[in-house]
């Protein structure tokens, strides 16, 4: 199958191309600046030509665009992607969502709240959305990345909120071979699916073991969250890059009730729990032929 | 009249509560025919009904009225210990023609399709070699039967500091989300208990008997809060469930309705004596007889049989209910489960030699409601002070039956009595765990309200039995190691009434495991 890719350029993108890729699946990137021959050109908000999208079986849509900060996040991510999700729809092209477990009912965070409006979408037009937790691997980005790096310069972590709120992890491949799984189903499920390892973690229990597995001692510090977000946010205001969002610090205070968490569609692909063999693997970051 | 007479080559077990399916699946998996003899009691129709009109929808939808129906009714006469299902209190409900003089006991016996576990705490813990001390019996004899049983339950537990001393035994768990109250605790109990010199405390998760969401198309526990009232998705475990699974096995046979006045056996097999809706009626087997009918109804079952002693004593885990005022946030009450949430156990000689079990609750409104129900006259803070009522936290402590009150069972002109007999350890234990206790919790942010503990009546918190100590001499009063009264050759006790003791925490996972493990080892041929 011909499968077309937003976002392909990021952490999650990559590894869900590359698997659907080494699956047997042609790939092709939707990107903003396309780099290479068989990718082609997208950019969240623009109209979608009819070309881009005209030879392709489904889309997996994994783009955002992190920049927007606050409450442009909803014009520039939400009504972003409407047209693309819309466009394929009506062209019966099979839409694949990745969204967040920031993403819920009564969520806080202008994330998650653009991320539901985008899964209602992709849902009406018969698509399938799952909701991935803190995605971890060898090459990981995100929370994950930031939390790691932070392990091992030996900085003091910040815990924000108390660091006992559940927070789902995601392995990458999982996420990959449940993409996969979604491409080519002939069933899709019309609930969202969750994409993470059944039980969550804490935030703390996650710092502490990234620092058993990478040998370090760890020291926590407990912050109180307003405090963190509101200095975030005065950054963002004054348009200063942080390398953490107050949208994400929202995110992570305000998890997903537990019972919305256990309404969500079970994911067809198994996903594990955290495990430093998962990740603490240098094998993957080798550059492929 | 002359009594109905049936013959069978099936072992017969009495009873459908865990003992009861634990011992059946044990016999199904060795090939043996099982005939289930149980009064087997219902619910009544509006329950039933009231427990499917909930289930059929999510708890968003589920209407006003059935919620109001719902909400937790104490039985008439009913004691601390007791719950409802759906508003019905079959499972401690007696049929008309069996009459016991509890006195002032908190004992019953259910006849309910699934027992007590209709309306149980569904805790799951083994016993150490600690617990297993009276036992004649060690850890290692019931290894195998633990993970056995465990396949019979969903299993919701994760590994922790707790599986060190008390093995997992399955690597088929799931565990529930964790409330943020319990992450608080755990790791507060941790920062405590790495500054002590002494380590007398041991602590996890509560380990259930729930069916968790797992990530392979299982649906499991929706956290809707209600667990106290009966789960309308049967995500919490009863034997009644396990039953109705066995009823499609080939070598199983259910009769309900009939309830057991006696036992007897003879050369050529054992016959069981009882009762079923169209009169007095009695079933022959050749094979062998398994009592699982609970501590109160196997003994009501051997006095009437004459096969023990006239007295019988009961053992009982005393059982203390406690509330607290936890110093930190709280949830919102309905984003949990409202079973036990951790597990800890306090191994202090200063209190007693025995380890005292506790297991710590999330607050919710129908502990609210209970906790009113047992202190009457303080009902007027309650509902003046909501805000701080969501910060009480139940704690349940569990003693030893040796540093607990016990009963005795005898006949009274045919009816069974049971009277309360004290033991001068007890307040002497209890003030000692008092006076360690509350510092400890103090310290990780549980401040006692000590005057409002309330310690039950004996019997109350549903821990009993070894009322027929298996013991390695055949002493009159005692069982052997497969649970044979002395004397009996063919009639084996498999509920908790062949317990060596009634150490503190949870009970059944180990009444199963030893069911499990009598119906493996008996000889299914000719008693030797």
């Amino acid at each position: 199958m011909k499968v077309g890719i937003t976002g392909a350029n990021g952490y999650v993108g990559s590894r869900i191309r590359k698997q659907l890729g080494s699956a047997g699946h042609e790939t092709v990137g939707l990107l903003r600046r396309p780099s290479s021959q068989e990718d082609r050109q997208f950019t969240l908000g623009a109209p979608v030509s009819p070309k881009v999208i005209q030879d392709l079986d489904a889309i997996v849509h994994a783009a955002w665009d992190f920049a927007a900060v606050g409450r442009s996040t909803m014009s520039v991510n939400r009504d972003g992607s409407l047209p693309l999700i819309r466009s394929a729809a009506s062209q019966g092209k099979r839409v694949i969502l990745v969204s967040s477990m920031s993403s819920f009912e009564g969520c806080r965070s202008w994330y998650g709240r653009a991320k539901l409006d985008l899964e209602r979408a992709v849902h009406d037009g018969g698509g399938a959305c799952f909701r991935a937790g803190v995605v971890f691997g060898p090459a990981a980005g995100g929370i994950f990345r930031a939390i790691q790096s932070a392990v091992q310069e030996g900085t003091t972590v910040p815990i924000f909120g108390g660091g006992h709120q559940p927070l789902s992890v995601s392995w990458d491949r999982a996420v990959g071979d449940l993409t996969e799984h979604l491409v080519g189903t002939k069933d899709l499920p019309n609930r969202t699916i969750l994409a993470a390892h059944p039980a969550p973690m804490t935030l703390r229990s996650l710092v502490e073991e990234i620092g058993v597995a990478t040998g370090h001692d760890v020291r926590m510090v407990s912050v109180n969250w307003r405090v963190g977000w509101f200095a975030l946010r005065l950054l963002e205001l004054a348009r200063r890059s942080t390398s953490f969002r107050s949208d994400s610090l929202m995110a992570l205070t305000h998890p997903m009730p537990a019972r919305q968490r256990a309404l969500l569609e079970p994911s067809p692909v198994a996903f594990p729990p955290l495990q430093a063999t998962l990740w603490h693997t240098n094998e993957e970051l080798e550059p492929e032929e | 009249m002359n009594a109905r007479a049936f013959d069978t080559d099936r072992v017969i077990v009495i009873g459908s509560g865990p003992s009861g399916v634990a011992a059946t699946s044990a016999l199904l998996g060795r090939g043996a025919r099982v005939l289930m003899l149980d009064a087997g009691h219902r619910a009544d129709p509006s329950s039933e009904a009231l427990k499917h009109r909930l289930s059929v929808t999510l708890p968003d939808h589920w209407q006003d009225a059935d919620i109001a129906s719902w909400k937790f009714k104490p039985p008439t006469g009913s004691t601390i210990g007791q719950k409802a299902w759906f508003g019905s209190s079959f499972a401690y409900d007696p049929p008309p023609a069996v009459d016991v003089d509890y006195g002032q006991t908190g004992f019953r016996s259910s006849f309910a399709l699934g027992g007590f576990s209709n309306v149980w705490g569904a805790t799951l813990l083994p016993y150490s070699e600690r617990e297993l001390r009276d036992f004649p019996l060690t850890g290692t004899d019931l290894d195998c039967h633990y993970q056995a049983v465990l396949q019979l339950l969903p299993y919701s537990a994760q590994y922790d500091r707790l599986s060190h001393r008390y093995p997992l035994y399955s690597s088929n768990y799931v565990p529930l989300q964790a409330s943020r109250f319990s992450s608080v605790l755990i790791h507060r109990l941790a920062r405590y208990s790495s500054k002590q010199r002494r380590n007398i405390l041991e602590f996890g998760r509560a380990r259930l008997a729930v069916r968790a969401t797992t990530g392979e198309r299982t649906s499991g526990c929706i956290y809707c809060g209600r667990c106290l009232d009966g789960c309308p998705y049967d995500h919490i475990w009863s034997s009644a469930q396990s039953v109705r699974e066995f009823a499609d096995h080939p070598n199983f046979k259910y009769v309900g309705d009939f309830v057991v006045d006696s036992v007897s056996e003879d050369a050529t097999g054992a016959t069981v004596i009882g009762r079923d809706r169209n009169g007095p009626c009695q079933w022959h087997t050749d094979a062998r007889l398994l009592l699982a009918a609970g501590a109160v109804g196997s003994a009501r079952i051997l006095l009437n049989s004459r096969l023990v002693p006239e007295t019988l004593v009961f053992r009982d885990s005393q059982t203390i209910f406690a509330p607290f005022f936890w110093v930190g946030r709280r949830d919102i009450s309905t984003d949990s489960t409202t079973l036990a949430e951790v597990f800890l156990s306090l191994n202090d000689p200063r209190i007693s030699h025995n380890s005292v079990q506790l297991q710590v609750y999330p607050s919710n409104d129908s502990l609210g409601t209970r906790a009113q129900q047992a202190m009457p006259h303080l009902a007027f803070l309650f509902r003046r002070l909501g805000w701080a009522f969501s910060h009480v936290v139940p704690v349940i402590a569990y003693l030893h039956s040796e540093d607990s009150d016990s009963a005795s069972a005898r006949l009274c002109s045919g009816r069974l009595t049971l009277r309360e007999v004290e033991n001068p350890r007890k307040e002497q234990v209890m003030s000692a765990l008092w006076r360690r206790l509350l510092p400890t919790m103090a310290r990780v942010g549980l401040v006692s309200l000590p005057r409002l503990a309330v310690a039950a009546k004996v019997g109350e918190g549903f821990h009993f039995g070894a009322s027929l100590p298996m013991g390695l001499d055949s002493a009159p009063g005692t069982s052997d190691l497969l649970g044979r009264p002395s004397g009996c050759k063919r009639v084996h006790v498999v509920d908790s009434s062949v317990l060596s003791s009634v150490p503190g925490g949870p009970i059944t996972l180990t009444v199963m495991a030893n069911a499990h493990r009598i119906a493996s080892t008996v000889e299914l041929e000719e008693p030797e």
